[in-house]
């Protein structure tokens, strides 16, 4: 062994940057919990209030007989409120819990941007792997027909459990909810702001409400001289309606190319998903449609999807 | 992930952000001390210069198998005969000696203090290819029980990219200390590495001299095996096929011819167990063996005396 005295003195910038990492680790780990949802894997959760755990729904392979274990040790019995497959999020509550919540990063994530994949797989400890953010998109349409308005990808190695975990940035504040179940065997996160707003209302009503149509639809160009007024260059034309459902109920037929709902502008498919969110569950919305190359408008009364 | 993406946008411009200009100087300081091992004709793996005496720290799996020369190539370009100083299978760690003084040591860090979430990097020769350096930091610490072993085994994992080659080389923190020795990798994307306090309490635990029988042997198939009491069962054991006139052997009656079945308790049916039972032995300066003599289970208490290393 020979001192390098150098070795000391000159590596600042990585030995702060070394330092600040395991602070986030360590400052992140206090809000982690592992989750046993499922036989022999446990996954990960994040403390999101004091007795509110935020985790993936695909970890929870039962409903009943569920705990945590906390940082400190504790292994606490948990209750079931509510799951969203869609964005594969789920919450528990663990009455006994305590501790701090978890700290959001104030800013959205950024291509580029250092980031940390926290989980906590066992007992024996956090763990973590770092990366960048990959890419910030959205939005994405889940299996479940659902779109995701945004997800944030990362390269960071996602070790087995680490759904549910968080990924942090450097000061150790959550960027998003990482999981693997959203597109199979790609680590992406839900974004923070997202996960936190799912993890209310899922806390308040258990479940989350979509607006359903009952229409299917794919993109068209629409000729300049065909927009009626508007200005985007494509539009969806209805190519199947539902018996009975909101879309038939409110006058949409076979052949009509929507083009605006609720006043905003539908270029694709996505746009209409992004529109179809819970809080318009119910309500009548205009819905501009060209039938026989004239403009036309109909209310629809937007369905809750089963 | 490595962290060379990070930089590389940085390396395009030709200039250096402070972050990457200490990490090239990091590597530029310990790159002497990492070498590579050959073992067998083997690429080998990796080794840390442990002390400028000649001592190099490497894994045990690097240079375990059938014997043969040792090599080890420096950065200067020398290669060196070494040999096999100690060995541990359980830690996976053995302790090499080249012939040579002076030679640039690792700083070696104290790996008792590591947190989750350090940046640490691998020095290796992952596919033969020299002197590849990985970045990542630390994703965990824990102990495994090996199947059969006595004492847990402590280790580091990373997210560091290793591949063949890496084994035996050094992990080191943003101090560039050795904090780590890398051993193994699961699934391509979970290095392991066993912790630097973990290697140098090892060191200094071991005898300051070889433990040296003074036999050669030879593995063979035992033909004439007891048929009751511990050796029931037993197929191979070692054939002592010369015995060094004077040694600690010969003086304790061990002949040519003799099939040794364990040391010290231990089965001895391959040269290495042999050197293992005799480093865990050299402590006492004596060890017990059993040996097959003309159909008969022998015991020999054999006084290991102090020879000069080499014999």
């Amino acid at each position: 062994m020979e001192v390098i005295t150098e070795a000391t003195t000159s590596s600042n910038v990585l030995q702060t940057l070394s330092n600040q990492m395991a602070d986030a680790v360590e400052r992140a780990g206090r809000a982690l919990v592992s989750v046993s949802g499922r036989p022999r894997h446990p996954a990960s959760g994040i403390v999101v209030a004091p007795d509110q755990v935020l985790t993936a729904d695909h970890v929870l392979e039962r409903e009943e007989d569920l705990t945590v274990t906390t940082g400190d040790g504790r292994t606490l019995p948990a209750q079931f409120v509510g799951r969203d497959p869609a964005t594969d999020l789920a919450v528990l509550k663990v009455p006994d819990l305590g501790g701090a919540p978890a700290a959001r990063a104030s800013a959205p994530a950024r291509v580029g941007q250092l980031i940390l994949a926290v989980g906590r797989p066992s007992s024996e400890g956090p763990m973590a792997s770092i990366g960048i953010v990959s890419a910030v998109g959205g939005p994405l349409r889940t299996e479940w027909g659902v779109t995701l308005e945004r997800y944030i990808r990362t390269d960071a190695t996602p070790y087995p459990g680490f759904s549910g975990g968080p990924l942090i940035d450097s000061q150790g504040a959550v960027v998003g909810v990482t999981t693997t179940g959203l597109i199979n065997g790609v680590t992406l996160a839900v974004p923070a702001e997202i996960a936190w707003r799912i993890a209310d209302t899922l806390a308040q009503h258990g479940t989350i409400k979509r607006g359903y149509l009952g229409l299917s639809s794919q993109p068209v160009q629409l000729p300049a001289d065909q927009r009626a007024g508007w200005t985007h260059e494509s539009g969806l034309l209805i190519v199947r309606v539902e018996k009975d459902s909101p879309a038939a109920k409110g006058g949409l037929l076979l052949g009509d190319v929507l083009v605006a709902f609720d006043g905003q502008p539908i270029t694709d498919t996505d746009d209409l998903q992004a529109l179809l969110s819970g809080e318009r569950v119910g309500k009548t919305v205009p819905v501009d449609i060209l039938r026989g190359g004239a403009l036309q408008q109909q209310h629809v009364t937007v369905g809750q999807r089963g | 992930m490595t962290l060379e993406t990070l930089l590389a946008p940085a390396q395009a411009t030709g200039g250096t952000d402070p972050l990457s200009s200490e990490i090239i100087g990091l590597v530029d300081r310990v790159r002497p001390s990492v070498v590579q091992v050959q073992s067998h004709g083997h690429g080998g793996g990796a080794g840390v210069i442990w002390h400028e005496d000649g001592k190099i720290l490497t894994n045990h799996h690097v240079v375990a198998g059938r014997g043969g020369p040792i090599h080890v190539l420096l950065t200067d370009g020398r290669t060196l005969d070494a040999e096999v100083v100690n060995r541990n299978p359980t830690l996976d760690l053995a302790l090499l000696k080249v012939p040579e003084t002076q030679l640039p040591a690792a700083l070696v860090g104290d790996s008792s203090r590591l947190r989750i979430g350090e940046l640490v990097f691998a020095v290796g020769h992952p596919w033969g290819q020299r002197g590849v350096v990985t970045a990542g930091i630390v994703s965990g610490l824990g102990s495994v029980r090996p199947p059969g072993g006595e004492q847990s085994a402590q280790y580091i994992r990373s997210d560091v990219r290793l591949a063949p080659g890496n084994s035996g080389g050094p992990l080191l923190n943003a101090a560039g200390e050795v904090i780590g020795i890398n051993a193994m990798i699961f699934g391509g994307d979970l290095g392991v590495a066993i912790p630097s306090h973990v290697a140098t309490t090892w060191v200094a635990g071991l005898p300051s001299r070889r433990a040296v029988l003074g036999v050669g042997v030879r593995p063979a198939q035992l033909r004439q095996v007891p048929r009751d009491g511990i050796w029931a069962g037993r197929t191979a054991g070692l054939l002592v096929a010369e015995v060094k006139a004077g040694g600690p052997a010969d003086r304790a009656g061990l002949l040519r011819g003799d099939v040794l079945l364990d040391v010290d308790g231990r089965p001895v049916a391959d040269p290495d167990a042999l050197l293992d039972a005799l480093a865990a032995g050299a402590a006492n300066d004596a060890v017990r063996l059993h040996a097959l003599r003309r159909g008969a289970v022998l015991t020999v208490d054999v006084s290991l005396a102090p020879l000069e290393p080499g014999a």
